[in-house]
């Protein structure tokens, strides 16, 4: 019977996302737990009811791996953007460049160091206030999103002949743009509001 | 019993019990349910959470250990727990001599 309830459990941590080592430190916990006193399978009590408590009670911890792994996210995307101040401004600026290529760059550098403030204030946040955390963290992808956007947008408009930094945006954004995905699916399991 | 769960009491519990020394999570539930004589007979479904929940905000810490042969998972108190434990204390006592003044 525990071990039925142990699996039961197993898969209800999973449906409620309970991140993978605390997953199995807690069936290992409640293994040792059952094996000490069998009877206490029932106190455990509903295996569902039980995964959603623990999935409740590790989202101040979840918000502050998730945020972490957010500034990561958002510096990495140094890498695709330096293209942009690297062509735009002095000492080797761009000659010529059409007024719809230079409001997009301006802005996807704006976004860009707003994403980053955005994502520190998120990480910061986390530790003192987990569930206020997410706020700017949406704030941050969002910011992230729309400055990879207007720079993907700024490349592909660029003037044939020039900006090869600029245009190598787009194949690198579009390959990060996966961890920014990636880091955007996680976050929708920290609730905004608890 | 639930009011005590949905009031927050619980996390006092177990934090007083942990500021005698550090434990494992049979250990909380046998020592609660030793102190009030058998009336804070809280589930295990009850009890890990709160630990877990403890253990996110940085209350208690956790680590393996080895106790009569078994591995087990061990609960220490640390400086923030013990902080709001001491608010857990001064909230009861408000509480309980409010209720006293009361019904008494």
């Amino acid at each position: 019977m525990s071990e039925r309830y142990l699996e039961e459990l197993e898969r209800a941590l999973r449906r409620h996302r309970v991140m993978a080592w605390s997953r199995r430190r807690f069936l290992a916990e409640a293994r040792d737990h059952i094996a000490c006193d069998p009877s206490a399978v029932t106190r455990f009590g509903d295996p569902d009811r039980l995964a959603q408590e623990v999935a409740r009670a590790e989202q101040p911890r979840r918000a502050r791996l998730l945020t972490l792994v957010l500034v990561a996210t958002v510096v990495v995307f140094v890498v695709p953007l330096y293209g942009i101040p690297e062509n735009t401004l002095p000492p080797a600026p761009a000659e010529g460049l059409p007024d719809d290529v230079t409001w997009k760059l301006d802005w996807a550098i704006v976004l860009y160091g707003a994403a980053l403030l955005l994502a520190a204030i998120a990480c910061a946040v986390a530790w003192i206030r987990p569930r206020l955390a997410m706020w700017p963290a949406w704030l941050a992808v969002g910011s992230l999103v729309g400055s990879l956007g207007l720079a993907a947008a700024a490349a592909a408009e660029w003037p044939v002949g020039g900006g090869v930094a600029v245009a190598s945006v787009v194949p690198v954004a579009v390959a990060l743009a996966c961890l920014a995905v990636l880091a955007t699916a996680r976050l929708t399991s920290v609730p905004l509001r608890s | 019993m639930t009011k005590l769960v949905q009031r927050g009491h619980v996390d006092g519990l177990i934090l007083a019990v942990l500021s005698d020394g550090p434990c494992h999570g049979y250990a909380v539930i046998d020592e609660l349910r030793r102190r009030s004589d058998g009336v804070l007979d809280f589930p295990e479904g009850t009890i890990y959470p709160v630990l877990y929940k403890l253990e996110s905000s940085g209350d208690v810490t956790s680590s393996w250990s080895v106790v009569d042969g078994r591995r087990r998972r061990i609960y220490r108190l640390t400086a923030s727990g013990r902080r709001r434990l001491a608010r857990a204390r001064d909230e009861w006592d408000a509480f309980s001599r409010a209720m006293t003044g009361v019904l008494a």
